[in-house]
């Protein structure tokens, strides 16, 4: 049969075909992914106001929280209030993050608006079957709200695994179980009850920021001279030659953007993860550390890097309060200490992996002159 | 992006290498360009409350910018169609009309406290067998001056609760909304 007349016979069986198909046949909806879920789900909690009453459950203990959240179009605004025991609070809003505690001492730093946060999580989502196992169900009802029931099983023992509930009308994730290797939850946090919607407004946060004792709180960090932290973090040095200026007045850190004399942090770390942001200069509570977010689309952990003084290294600890590990580890090189941590939602055992392999390579002679890094 | 878009992508330390690249060659042509970006880093450096304090004039303007109801209070309902950089750059804007105050205590304090900056190495993943591997920058070279030393040195409760909520702020993950800030106030009394 020649080629001719096998395209000619292939063109008429397809017009028959097409002649056979109902003009008017519905084409289905597609069925939404567990990407497209998760997805919605974290655009709702983003974009979306909602009130309600949350139940966090870690090892055995149980906290009854309420939570506000209102987007004003631009911003996010959340107020939310531990409302047994001693009490804690967080508000957030206004670039602002402030932590009370039971003790009564407060954290506050500064925060990027999450709408200006790296949008990678999508990214990171499509490769989210290779490193869980995915399945989508009907769920039951959660605050009085049909759910749909979200499970990611991990393929590797270097992460835990997730039971989301996702509110059906809204995707917003109204429960979250978090699972061990054997599939034992480790904490979970449910709303009990829920108001979702525009009705929801900011006198919640409004009314708890004008109680907060502005003196009570420690004062956000004015950069010392000697260190500007802008998105192109930069700081100035005793030790380079001065650089060159340029006809424009444009600082010189952006014509030279790689000098050699940068120190670096080398880690291990479980596969899949990826970096969500710049590596961040912050002050907070006086202490200068810098700290750097990597995330499989699920998992997240945070290394920390905090200049300390070699005579007052505080002391290692490491410990899993539910879900998340905290693992620190001193480091010293020549005259120089730090302490790093990590801390992030994994088993133990991955945090102190990751914590005991940070090591500085190629840290240049001047600086190790009379010590070897350590470990 | 349009170019104000991608300068403040850059101040955020946002934008694709590529394009940061090839904007910073275009702002050692274009002194305009060059001045959007500055003024665009000190807006930047007075959200993040991290403008120098020192100079009064300085520390006087800051003080009034940071009154700007678009920083510090919620927006008036209802809704908007969301624009995250609006916010911002709006500050800015309200940085321009200070402008002619501070710029020059503000240029000092740039050429001052900054007389050699360098920049510190941006996270790179590397690869050692199947496991990625990561540098993230703890410092710069013979940057040892005591400013990256604490005076006073975080207790290991703060430091546990600083942590925690660093985590929380800057994780993106499908759970973002309920379950980080509830970690850390739910556990809170474990600390």
């Amino acid at each position: 049969m020649s080629r001719r007349l096998l395209a000619g016979l292939l063109l008429v069986l397809g017009g028959l075909a097409a002649a056979a198909t109902p003009a008017s046949t519905p084409v289905p909806a597609p069925v939404p992914t567990m990407q497209d879920w998760l997805n919605h789900m974290g655009q709702a909690a983003k974009s979306l106001n909602y009130q309600g009453d949350l139940v966090y459950v870690h090892g055995g203990e149980v906290s009854n929280l309420r939570l506000t959240h209102v987007h004003d179009g631009e911003q996010e605004w959340e107020h939310l209030v531990k409302v047994d025991g001693h009490g804690a609070e967080v508000l957030r809003g206004g670039n602002d993050v402030i932590f009370r505690n039971p003790k009564g001492s407060a954290t506050r730093m500064s925060s990027v608006p999450a709408l200006s946060r790296p949008r990678k999580l999508a990214q990171h989502l499509s490769d989210l079957q290779q490193y869980y196992a995915t399945s989508i169900s009907p769920g039951s009802r959660i605050a009085g709200r049909a759910a749909v029931r979200l499970q990611l099983t991990p393929r590797d023992q270097d992460r835990f695994g997730y039971e989301f509930y996702a509110d059906k009308a809204t995707g917003l994730l109204l429960k979250s179980v978090m699972l061990d290797q054997t599939g034992k939850p480790l904490e979970a946090v449910s709303f009990s009850d829920i108001k979702i919607g525009p009705a929801v407004g900011l006198d919640d946060y409004q009314a708890a920021r004008a109680a907060e004792p502005a003196n009570h709180l420690p004062p956000l960090p004015a950069a010392p001279a000697a260190v500007a932290v802008t998105g192109l973090t930069h700081r100035a040095t005793h030790a380079v030659s001065p650089a060159p200026t340029v006809a424009s007045g444009l600082p010189p850190l952006l014509a030279a953007p790689r000098p050699p004399e940068t120190l670096a942090w080398q880690l291990w770390m479980p596969t899949g993860f990826a970096q969500l942001g710049p590596v961040r200069h912050k002050r907070i509570n006086g202490a200068a550390i810098v700290l750097a977010t990597f995330s499989d689309g699920l998992t997240s952990f945070s290394f920390f890097s905090e200049r300390v003084a070699t005579g007052k290294l505080p002391a290692e600890n490491q410990h899993q309060r539910g879900a998340t590990a905290y693992v620190s580890r001193q480091r010293v090189a020549g005259d120089k200490a730090w302490l790093v941590t990590v801390v992030g939602e994994l088993p133990l055992s991955v945090a102190q992996r990751i914590a005991d392999s940070a090591s500085l390579p190629g840290v240049p002679a001047p600086l190790v002159a009379s010590a070897p890094v350590l470990p | 992006m349009n170019e104000r878009e991608q300068i403040s992508a850059l101040v955020d330390g946002e934008l694709p290498p590529a394009e940061r690249d090839a904007l910073v060659r275009r702002m050692e042509r274009e002194p305009a360009l060059s001045d959007t970006w500055r003024r665009f880093q000190l807006g930047h450096a007075a959200l993040q409350h991290e403008a120098p304090s020192a100079v009064d004039l300085s520390a006087r303007v800051m003080a009034a910018l940071e009154s700007e109801p678009v920083v510090l209070a919620p927006r008036a309902l209802p809704q908007q169609r969301p624009l995250w950089r609006k916010t911002w750059v709006r500050a800015t804007g309200g940085m321009a009309l200070a402008a002619s105050l501070t710029l020059g205590v503000a240029m000092v304090w740039q050429t001052n406290a900054t007389p050699n900056p360098v920049q510190v190495e941006i996270g790179s993943i590397i690869r050692d067998g199947s496991h990625p591997q990561v540098l993230v920058a703890p410092e710069v070279a013979g940057n040892d001056s005591a400013d990256t030393i604490p005076q006073v040195a975080l207790n290991d409760t703060d430091r546990e609760s600083a942590y925690m909520l660093a985590h929380a702020e800057y994780s993106e993950r499908a759970d973002d909304g309920i379950t980080p800030y509830a970690r850390v106030a739910g556990q809170s009394e474990d600390q």
